[in-house]
């Protein structure tokens, strides 16, 4: 690792911790008060517990939402890199860097808490926190094992974190390039268009009767060859395949992570 | 050893702003890039120091391209006029930034410029006044580490006390370590002793390129009689004139006809840089109306 790809990845590192810091503790803060004094307005107060909220409190969840958001944040990041002469390539480089070990080191910190914090609260044993997780569907595939299973799940979380860091570095990239003016139409007239789209398309493969008049079986077997339905035998939750869906999530990484170079490549100052 | 600027066109929005620009900037030399508004000057330093891409050309530093390279990017640093420094940043922690990025930035130099200027380096950049703004980027310019230092329009906002001590402290980190700087200013007279070389940029050309002695020694002013200075001025390269009474000037850049004599009635001087800018860049409109 060259000299300005170390001091950059670890400018960006410092820089997204003090982020993430003060995001957890607002979430934390709202997460802990807001039903807090939600429960003392309505008078439900000996309803409440501290443990409770404290254990249902998802932090893949913030994690996920944290790398997105973080990384969408482009353009503040590249004037003052580039001023110190970093280039665009290692701002890039230093970037995905970053999503890895925040992804990777973030998903160990949050299933430290998952399995140590949060399913003890609630009376969780550790296969029955997995199967608690969107992972369950993969929960038993390596065996009865539950320390390897467990462990699996750490990576596949950690490789979609690490795709949804990188969704967020390509969405920035792409939003850098024009003005605040037109960012703020971008973000707002996408969903929107987005939503009609659906609209669009639900309203002209719909007959009207419940029923469809597009014939979508090779979608759906598309759709479970991606999620690693079995093949052959019952699809029973936790022994579908994880391979499938980490391969997408890993070909998906490359794409996005490609999509973000590629515009990362025409940053550049706004005067 | 040197920055080439090689084919450079910049095109925005279907203007042309900079067209087949050619120029180099030599190691350990003090450079004057002088041009009008919206003469390009911002966007040439921008392309030299990879913030904007070129339409077409290119740049190079030791023979290498500047483009996305960043041994190349931390030889070289353009203070401008843009700000590009995290608002909320502490300025003692922008000394600390730009030392993580380039290296060994000269901290010592940095605190006794920040107490000679009177920049509270605990301040946050956003609450800095704009003339404190420049000086912190003046401070960042002097003490960082690299072979190149262009400075575009370095005394924005400065009071006449705070240019002159940012004069006197350009030639001294000169004289103690010699290195490249690139001044891009309007106020010439200011510069006008410092510089070595200049690069006049005018209607997106280099339209002077060459040692300030030398440009100086063929930029003349030939006043007198406006009968006889326009005998002596004919064919000559005329790039400005004005009336004032009975006494025209005719301003020549170029030779002299040697074997023209000087009428008794002639006065001939050399200009000075700013009027030699002026003439050279006035429109045909602006130079009309000095004709009166």
């Amino acid at each position: 690792m060259s000299t300005k790809l170390r001091a950059t990845t670890r400018y960006l590192l410092i820089d997204q911790l003090k982020m993430l810091g003060a995001a957890a503790l607002t979430i934390i803060g709202l997460f802990m008060v807001l039903p807090f004094l939600f429960a003392l307005v309505s008078g439900n107060l000996g309803n409440f517990s501290f443990s409770n909220t404290f254990g249902n409190f998802s932090w893949g969840f913030l994690l996920g939402m944290f790398l997105f958001i973080a990384n969408s944040l482009t353009y503040d990041s590249f004037k003052l890199l580039i001023q110190n002469g970093i280039s665009r390539k290692t701002f890039w480089s230093a970037k995905v860097l970053v999503v890895l070990m925040i992804a990777f080191a973030g998903e160990l910190v949050s299933a430290l808490y998952y399995y140590g914090i949060s399913a003890p609260l609630r009376g969780l044993s550790m296969h029955a926190a997995l199967m608690n997780m969107p992972y369950s569907l993969y929960a038993n595939f390596f065996g009865s094992n539950v320390l390897v299973n467990v462990f699996a799940s750490l990576i596949f979380n950690a490789i979609f974190l690490t795709g949804v860091g990188l969704t967020g570095m390509a969405v920035g990239s792409i939003l850098a390039l024009f003005s605040k003016w037109t960012q703020r139409i971008v973000i707002v007239v996408t969903p929107i268009l987005g939503l009609f789209l659906l609209g669009f398309l639900i309203s002209t493969t719909n007959t009207g009767d419940g029923y469809s008049s597009y014939d979508f079986t090779g979608f759906v077997n598309f759709l479970k060859f991606l999620v690693g339905y079995p093949q052959h035998g019952p699809a029973t939750t936790g022994y579908f395949n994880p391979a499938m869906p980490t391969i997408t999530m890993l070909i998906g990484c490359a794409i996005v992570g490609a999509i973000a170079y590629f515009f990362n490549q025409k940053l550049k100052i706004k005067n | 050893m040197s920055i080439q600027v090689q084919g450079v066109d910049q095109v925005f929005h279907g203007q042309t702003v900079l067209d087949n620009l050619n120029l180099t900037f030599e190691p350990n030399k003090i450079y004057g890039l002088l041009g009008r508004n919206g003469a390009g000057k911002s966007t040439l330093l921008n392309i030299i120091s990879n913030r904007i891409p070129a339409t077409h050309g290119t740049v190079t530093l030791d023979g290498e391209t500047v483009r996305d390279n960043d041994a190349a990017l931390g030889k070289i640093y353009l203070m401008s006029e843009v700000n590009l420094y995290p608002e909320r940043a502490r300025i003692k922690q922008l000394f600390k930034t730009t030392q993580l990025f380039y290296g060994d930035f000269d901290t010592t130099y940095a605190t006794k410029l920040a107490q000679a200027f009177g920049l509270d380096v605990n301040a946050r950049f956003s609450k800095l006044s704009t003339g404190y703004r420049t000086i912190f980027k003046l401070i960042v310019a002097l003490c960082v580490p690299v072979d190149y230092v262009f400075l575009d329009e370095p005394v924005l906002g400065l009071d006449a006390n705070h240019r002159e001590l940012f004069y006197q402290e350009l030639i001294e980190t000169y004289s103690n370590n010699p290195r490249t700087f690139v001044i891009s200013t309007h106020l010439i007279e200011e510069i006008a002793n410092l510089i070595e070389h200049v690069f006049v940029l005018d209607d997106h050309h280099i339209v002077v390129n060459g040692e300030v002695p030398d440009i100086l020694a063929k930029s003349y002013a030939i006043s007198g009689p406006q009968t006889d200075v326009e005998t002596y001025t004919s064919g000559l390269n005329i790039i400005g004139q004005d009336h004032l009474g009975g006494i025209t000037a005719h301003y020549v850049y170029g030779p002299l006809d040697d074997n023209r004599p000087i009428p008794d009635t002639v006065k001939v001087e050399h200009l000075d840089l700013q009027k030699l800018f002026v003439s050279l860049t006035n429109t045909k409109e602006e130079a009309a109306a000095h004709v009166n």
